[in-house]
């Protein structure tokens, strides 16, 4: 049990460091939604079922789109 | 007089929040006045609060049947009702103010962040619950991000986002802070965590005060967490700087008064262990120092009206910061007098700054040499305000810089003296940029002017003028008022046995 | 940014986040001091006000605290409490079934307020921020997405409602409910090639919500003398028809959430109209 919290952690860091250091803005929005995905996850392992679902709902599904679009309205590229 | 009731304070302008996306379908002159008469009726109903507790003592009021400290409470005593009567009465005239003023397209929508910032910031003052105030810090901290960048050109919207990040790190040290004291002491009612704070390890107690320190310096404007204030300062129109520095500041001030000095019972004689002995008392003087000396010589270089403006605000916060530091009561009198000071004065030379700007076209103050040959009466105005912050003699400034004056001779150690006489010498450099900005207006040139303005916007800085050049001359009308709010500071054992005591008696 | 500028900034980054870091994780695991609270990573029930939340005996308890004033802080846990049973105890002080529901609705409710509040001020945000963004026509969906989204919305918006409806039972409530609607409606916007969201009808069904929330909380005040108090009876615990205002109140959130969310994404899409 405490062996797969780490390993989702470690998931969670890789795929925040993956958000932070790549120059494509779509790229660094989906691994935002799979660091809400697994935040999920890591909510339900630790017995939270409602902020599992609400964490599910809107960070993976909403929040990814509204990024989506707002990158839609800009440039998709980050400048040097 | 039923307490409970004083939870109209908080739901009228939460439920009128709610309508106005209606009434900006008639129209967006209805949303202008619904916000200024909102504002009305807290502010009345506030001062009746306040002569009410002001007799008879701290009062509670209990939400949701539940008494404290299983459910959360509000906590009227005279400190609270006074800041909340200040930050009411600087919405009603921003926003009588904001009348005035020509309608863009969005302003149904700024009257209704301006009534929802102005509400939390009133509800963060009268809180008794510290997750409570958390949340309304988060309502006061994304208003102000959409109030800041309303303006539309590009350096509203990078002063804005220079906010934003701020104002997120500190809401997530915030939000650390509230985990842990939730953590080990399982309530988060501030009366028992008053009683019990006691019972942490000292190590994680330090810790809790760093973080809190994080969070609420941010919306204080204390360095090193103020750097977002000359950038969202001038990137915002000049009216919406007025509910900054009066409405915001207040708040962030009043959650460290009430969360440092009463809960966490950090004063004269309390040390907080970090790896040695640390006096948080002496973190504060110092941290007002810097501030002050950061505003007052940034001030000097700057040529735009609204950065004066602005670093002027954030060194008058660090003069208050230094009078909670030195400790005594006549030192918090003293701080609580220029909060007052500061939230009026302040308030009146941004709505006359704005009014200049309007009228002249630039707010370069170059530009506005000679202003005070076209139109007298305002140049007159902003004389009057910046006397009050200077503290020229029979002015409201004078009062409360002497009253802080007087406490930290008080404590008199040498630490204290030599932190004294950088806050003299900030003094002294304020009145040489400020009496820059008169002399240039009253210069000899001619300008020429573009609008007229509203009659409305003479109304309100008029009102303003009034209340500098009466608390000017009769400083003592609010001398009992102020005298319980600092006791009510002081005073850790009547704040506890109130909230918990009347919890039990009803 | 020149690289070294950039490179010196993130090497302090890095130290303060690691110097942040090692105090966080050494303030986690201290002792307890004078042998009173327990560490924190050692969580102890008995020692927090939850446990009557849990226990459902808050009445009690504040009648216990003042037949035994400061003294009660120190013992929690010697509150007497009587048996719960799902679907047979009737008129609890607080009758919804699911835990984080009553605190969050009941026990709490006014932070649920303040949290309504800052989505709708983001809101409000969004839509007054956005101004000069024009419609581009994305490219026309294929033929299945545009059945499928068509045949997917209704359940997905009764999935919604269903977990807004049965907020104090299961797990969910007003905000994933909402969350889920608003997914709906994206689902919608995104596969059908033109659907046009009435955002007027939107924004008056959210501020209606809005009121009502309040206003329950007035009803509450006017009649229970205390805002946001309960009034409506609660009945046997684990029925639908239980939990008084709180089943109210999250059928009202959920569809302020759900209509504030397809607001936000519907304006981000189209832009604004209005103007």
């Amino acid at each position: 049990m405490v062996i797969l919290l780490y390993l989702v952690v470690l998931v969670l860091a890789i795929s925040a460091l993956c958000a932070i250091f790549t120059k494509d803005l779509l790229v660094s929005v989906v691994a935002l939604g799979v660091n809400s995905l697994i935040v999920s996850a890591l909510f339900f392992l630790m017995h939270a079922p409602d902020v599992a679902i609400t964490e599910a709902a809107i960070g993976a599904g909403l929040s990814t789109a509204i990024y989506v679009f707002a990158i839609r309205h800009t440039k998709r590229q980050e400048e040097k | 007089m039923n307490m409970n009731y004083a939870l109209l304070l908080i739901a009228v302008p939460l439920a009128v929040a709610f309508l106005q996306p209606l009434f900006g379908m008639i129209g967006k002159k209805i949303t202008k006045w619904v916000t200024f008469l909102t504002f009305a009726f807290n502010f009345a109903y506030a001062i009746s609060l306040l002569n009410f507790v002001t007799a008879n003592g701290p009062q509670i009021a209990v939400i949701g049947n539940w008494r404290p400290p299983f459910g959360i409470n509000l906590y009227l005593s005279t400190l609270s009702l006074f800041l909340a009567t200040i930050i009411y009465f600087v919405g009603m005239i921003v926003s009588f103010y904001f009348i005035g003023i020509k309608d863009k397209k969005i302003d149904d929508k700024l009257s209704l962040v301006m009534l929802l910032v102005v509400g939390a910031a009133g509800a963060i003052v009268m809180t008794g619950d510290l997750f409570n105030m958390f949340v309304f810090i988060e309502i006061l901290s994304i208003g102000t991000a959409i109030l800041i960048a309303s303006r539309d050109k590009g350096m509203s919207y990078k002063g804005a986002l220079k906010y934003m990040i701020f104002g997120s790190i500190g809401s997530a040290m915030l939000l650390f802070a509230i985990g842990f004291t939730y953590g080990t002491l399982g309530t988060l009612n501030l009366a028992e965590i008053a009683l019990r704070f006691h019972e942490i390890n000292p190590t994680l107690a330090s810790f809790i005060v760093l973080l809190f320190t994080g969070g609420v310096f941010v919306e204080a404007e204390l360095f090193p967490f103020n750097m977002w204030v000359p950038d969202s300062y001038e990137g915002a129109s000049p009216h919406i700087n007025a509910i900054l520095s009066g409405v915001v500041s207040t708040a962030g001030i009043y959650a460290i008064m009430r969360v440092f000095m009463t809960v966490f019972g950090i004063n004269i004689g309390d040390k907080i262990l970090i790896y040695g002995k640390l006096n948080f008392n002496a973190i504060l003087i110092a941290i007002g120092v810097i501030t002050t000396i950061i505003g007052e010589l940034s001030a000097l270089t700057q040529k735009d009206i609204k950065k004066i403006l602005a670093f002027s605000s954030m060194a008058q916060m660090g003069v208050i910061a230094f009078a909670i530091g030195i400790g005594n009561q006549t030192a918090l009198t003293g701080g609580i007098f220029h909060l007052f000071n500061h939230a009026i004065s302040k308030a009146l030379l941004f709505l006359v700054a704005a009014m200049i700007i309007r009228n002249v076209g630039s707010s370069n103050i170059d530009d506005m040499e000679g202003f005070g040959r076209h139109n007298k009466f305002l140049a007159i105005i902003f004389a009057i305000g910046a006397f009050g912050i200077i503290g020229i003699p029979f002015f409201n400034g004078f009062w409360s810089k002497m009253y802080i004056i007087d406490g930290a001779v008080m404590r008199s150690t040498p630490w204290t003296y030599f932190a004294l006489s950088f806050i003299l010498g900030a003094a002294l450099v304020e009145v040489f940029y400020y009496f820059r900005i008169i002399y240039k207006m009253f210069n000899d040139k001619k300008i020429t002017t573009k609008n007229r303005i509203h009659p409305f916007a003479y109304i309100s800085v008029i009102l303003l003028a009034i209340v500098v050049l009466t608390v000017g001359i009769y400083p003592s009308l609010f001398s009992n008022i102020l005298n319980s709010a600092s006791a009510g500071i002081f005073d850790r054992v009547h704040y506890i046995t109130t909230v918990l005591g009347m919890g039990v008696l009803r | 940014m020149k690289k070294t500028e950039f490179l010196t900034g993130s090497f302090i980054a890095l130290t303060l986040v690691v110097l942040l870091g090692v105090f966080f994780f050494q303030a986690l695991f201290q002792p307890s001091y004078e042998g009173k609270v327990m560490p924190i990573d050692n969580v102890n029930l008995k020692d927090r006000v939850s446990l009557h939340y849990v226990l459902k005996n808050v009445n009690d308890a504040s009648k216990y605290l003042a037949t035994n004033g400061m003294r009660y802080f120190n013992n929690r846990s010697s509150v007497p409490s009587k048996t719960i049973t799902f679907g047979k105890t009737k008129n609890l002080e607080e009758g919804s079934a699911n835990e984080v529901t009553s605190i969050v609705v009941n026990y709490r409710g006014f932070d649920t307020l303040g949290e309504v509040t800052v989505l709708f001020i983001s809101i409000i945000g969004l839509t007054m921020l956005i101004g000069g963004v024009k419609e581009k026509k994305l490219r026309m969906p294929s033929v299945i997405v545009r059945t499928g989204s068509k045949f997917l919305f209704p359940f997905i918006l009764l999935f919604g409602v269903y977990i807004f409806i049965h907020g104090h039972l299961t797990p969910g409530g007003g905000f994933p409910g909402g969350a889920v609607i608003a997914s709906g409606f994206l689902l919608l916007l995104l596969g059908l090639e033109n659907f046009k969201f009435n955002t007027t009808v939107s924004k008056v069904i959210e501020s209606l919500a809005g009121v009502t929330f309040v206003g329950i909380g007035l009803v509450g005040l006017f009649m229970k003398n205390s805002f946001l108090a309960n009034f409506i009876p609660t009945g046997t615990i684990g029925f639908l028809y239980s939990a008084g205002m709180v089943a109210l109140i999250y059928i009202v959130v959920g569809i302020k959430v759900g209509a504030e969310l397809s607001t936000g994404v519907a304006e981000l899409k189209e832009g604004n109209k209005n103007d």
